[in-house]
């Protein structure tokens, strides 16, 4: 048995090195921005200082879907900001990515995370809609990914696309997706959207509390570093959601352990021709929002608010 | 738990390692136990199912241990048969057969709904009990000593590396082995790990890189030409292959490991120059089970030459059942019976005399026509084991020669690649995998004994690794089973 341990590590050795090769030899492309790629771990660089991070779901993702989207939210915030918000984020991945941008050895003078309750009602969001196959692999997230329950069949296909010819040919994307018509009938478009964002079930007491304390750990991660912490409801069409109560509840139990802003802006907007569909600002309402709202974090300098 | 699963890859080398460390009078019982964590990873509720399969045989075989003569053990014998058969129609023939009934009805003009169940189909449920039948009968006619020990038994019904896909294993070969102490053997663990590896490759880089341009097709075969259906029953004949074949090379090496020698289920298939040849090649634990134990129970060919044709139409049938509760199985086990009939009469009627001194070239080219047919014939009635529905079958059929001349146009060959599920990458790595197949199948056919361990250490580690690579990069993974284990 002796022989065969033997020979089977220096097979494994052998092939692990193999690997390391081959995923630094197709890993660190240059020329990626928030409004080129999807990937988010292409954005982290190494210990660099900014005004802030962005963190949230495809919500806070489209806010640097174009160049000058980025550069207003960048004004607005006053200094560098790096959107590490993915599409289909839910509380978990965005945990993951921010515990890498620190680990990065990155500074960042606040966090602005743009949240919403059905962040934290689902597996689904919090597991299953990340795409990681967009993302180069590192080891340290891959084993982050399984110590926050990703299951093992996910943080493989994270490993093996990287192998495949999708990633190996990748190139800047652009992300700004093509608009959606807000239909007339904005009570059934509404459901199906709420629908969508909730799975068709009401949200389970059981699941909210583990994402919630998936938002806990961003809130220890940000104290950690001495990041301040805004929270914020970005604007939507689709009136007050399942879970909003819930969630003021829990930040509210989270005051206590922790010093944060809370903005609550997601009634601001009533304009159709701000958005390019129910939930998500277009470039118009970014910039909107950025001007009137955004710019208040900095000016107020995230202190305890409503 | 799927062998191509990562659950896998974490569960069989614990096995294995805590198997090799732990005194031997005590691996029985961590075989048994990994063996039920196993099959519980599905259904855990269905582990009760096994457990009185288990029982019910273990049960019979020592009851008719006392009894002398075969008039007195048959009582015994019944009940197993009884139980075996009566799990198989509850959970797997009863809407079938129930539906059948009313379709009859109806078209008689009676009103008849018949009731319906729900209960879902346990894997393994087709093997297993065909297994513990196939000992029950063993016993009853005396060729087989009732095993006493009942976690011995308990893990010949229940052995995970065959349990849910075979291959069917005989209670001589495997009771025996399963007693044994299996010390760590250096050339028995690297070639059981040798079959693992070809095996994935197969399941992942072929099997599942073919199965979606098949799904596609044979999902809507309304929508397709005669080159798109044809291709998509070529690629079937292959996925169907390599998925069932990966399954038993797994399941043979990963008992190789533990030091159990399972059954050869598969021998390069496509090379057989006969129907009756291929049946001696594919999954042989099947066919010589109905040999056995239902075959010969008929009279076998030692009847008259009518009733000889009879006893195979109702063996192929019958295995035609096996595979699932639909008449398209049926059709297909039916087919095979007549193709088998067919070259029996043909070759009885038509005895071609082979010149004396017939130069190889003329023997060659003979014996690939033989080949050839015989793929045809194969993969012609695999319309009707993937086919949803007779009605679909027929019309692949019908329509497998439309549309060949579009091939001559660039569009007409563009069209056939651009079915959903099918890029032009999946299409090259499908065919280029169907190639290294045939080579590796050919150089075994060729020469049985061909070993890859005795290459050059180099050759072989470059092998493993191009193996082990080519999972890494073309394996299509997420959640993909074996084919068999719907049966």
């Amino acid at each position: 048995m002796r022989r065969f341990l033997t020979k089977l590590s220096v097979f494994a050795v052998l092939n692990a090195a193999f690997a390391c090769a081959f995923l630094a030899a197709f890993d660190r492309p240059e020329g990626f921005h928030e409004w080129n790629t999807h990937s988010r771990l292409l954005l982290i660089e190494h210990d660099k200082d900014y005004e802030a991070v962005i963190l949230g779901s495809s919500r806070a993702n489209l806010m640097s879907g174009l160049e000058e989207t980025h550069a207003a939210v960048e004004a607005a915030l006053g200094g560098p900001v790096v959107n590490l918000a993915s599409f289909g984020g839910g509380v978990t991945p965005n945990l993951v990515f921010l515990r890498h941008f620190y680990a990065r050895g990155n500074r960042t003078e606040r966090i602005v995370y743009l949240l919403d309750p059905f962040a934290l009602s689902s597996h689904h969001w919090n597991h299953g809609r990340v795409r990681l196959g967009i993302e180069p692999f590192r080891l340290s997230v891959a084993l982050d990914l399984l110590r926050n329950g990703f299951p093992p069949g996910r943080v493989w296909d994270y490993f093996q696309t990287k192998f495949q010819l999708s990633w190996l040919r990748k190139g800047p994307v652009a992300i700004w997706p093509p608009p959606r018509a807000i239909p007339e009938d904005r009570s059934q478009a509404v459901q199906e959207r709420l629908d969508v964002l909730y799975d068709r079930a009401p949200i389970d007491d059981a699941t909210f509390e583990q994402y919630g304390e998936k938002l806990g750990e961003v809130l220890a991660l940000a104290a950690q570093h001495n990041s301040k912490i805004v929270i914020v409801r970005p604007p939507t069409l689709l009136g007050k959601v399942p879970g909003s109560a819930r969630l003021d509840r829990l930040l509210e139990r989270y005051r206590d352990a922790y010093e944060f802003a809370y903005y609550d802006w997601s009634a601001v907007f009533d304009d159709e021709d701000l958005f390019f569909d129910l939930d998500h600002l277009n470039p118009s309402g970014i910039e909107r929002f950025c001007t009137k709202y955004l710019s208040r974090i900095a000016a107020e300098g995230a202190e305890p608010s409503d | 738990m799927l062998f191509n699963s990562l659950e896998f890859v974490v569960f069989f080398p614990c096995v294995a390692f805590l198997y090799f460390a732990i005194p031997p009078r005590f691996r029985w019982v961590l075989l048994l136990a990994a063996s039920y964590i196993f099959y519980m990873a599905w259904q855990p509720a269905y582990i009760l199912l096994l457990l009185a399969s288990t029982i019910v045989d273990y049960a019979a075989a020592r009851l008719m241990e006392s009894k002398a003569t075969q008039a007195e053990r048959r009582p015994f014998l019944y009940l197993s048969l009884c139980a075996n058969l009566g799990l198989l129609f509850s959970f797997k023939y009863f809407n079938f057969f129930s539906s059948t009934i009313e379709d009859l009805l109806n078209a008689l003009g009676f009103e008849y709904a018949a009731p319906d169940s729900h209960l879902l189909l346990p894997v393994g449920i087709s093997f297993y009990t065909f297994q513990t039948l196939g000992y029950a009968i063993d016993v009853y006619r005396g060729r087989q000593k009732p095993e006493r020990h009942l976690g011995v038994f308990a893990l010949y019904v229940a052995f995970f590396p065959q349990l849910v896909a075979g291959p069917i294993e005989r209670a001589g070969s495997l009771l025996p082995q399963l007693r044994a102490c299996h010390d760590f053997d250096y050339d028995r663990v690297t070639h059981g790990l040798r079959l693992i590896l070809w095996g994935m490759v197969k399941k992942v880089v072929i099997a599942d890189r073919l199965a979606p341009a098949v799904n596609a097709i044979y999902g809507a075969p309304e929508n397709f030409d005669g080159p798109a259906l044809a291709l998509a029953t070529v690629f079937f004949a292959f996925q169907i292959y390599c998925d069932f074949s990966a399954y038993t090379d797994i399941a043979i090496g990963t008992a190789e490991v533990f030091g159990v020698r399972l059954m050869r289920n598969f021998r390069q298939p496509y090379f057989a120059a006969s129907i009756a040849d291929f049946w001696r090649r594919w999954h042989i634990s099947l066919s010589t089970w109905f040999r056995d134990y239902v075959y010969i129970s008929l009279g076998g060919n030692r009847v008259s030459v009518p009733r000889w044709y009879i006893n195979l139409a109702v063996v192929f049938v019958v295995s035609g059942l096996w595979h699932g509760a639909n008449w398209t199985f049926v059709v297909w086990g039916g087919l095979h019976g007549l193709f088998m009939i067919a070259s029996h009469v043909i070759g009885r009627t038509f005895s071609p005399q082979r010149p004396s001194g017939e130069n190889r070239g003329r023997r060659v080219v003979r014996q690939s026509v033989r080949v050839l047919g015989t793929f045809v014939l194969v993969t012609l009635s695999w319309i009707f084991f993937r086919a949803a529905s007779l009605n679909e079958a027929l019309y692949i059929l019908a329509h497998l020669f439309d549309g060949w001349s579009d091939l001559l146009t660039h569009e007409g060959r563009a069209a056939v690649l651009q079915i959903r599920g099918l890029t032009q990458f999946d299409f090259a790595v499908g065919a280029v995998g169907i190639g290294v197949l045939l080579v590796v199948d050919a150089i075994v056919e060729r020469d049985p004994g061909a070993d890859v361990a005795r290459w050059p250490v180099a050759i072989r580690w470059l092998l493993y690794s191009v193996a082990l690579w080519s999972i890494v990069f073309l394996g299509i993974f997420g959640e993909k089973e074996f084919i068999y284990f719907a049966f």
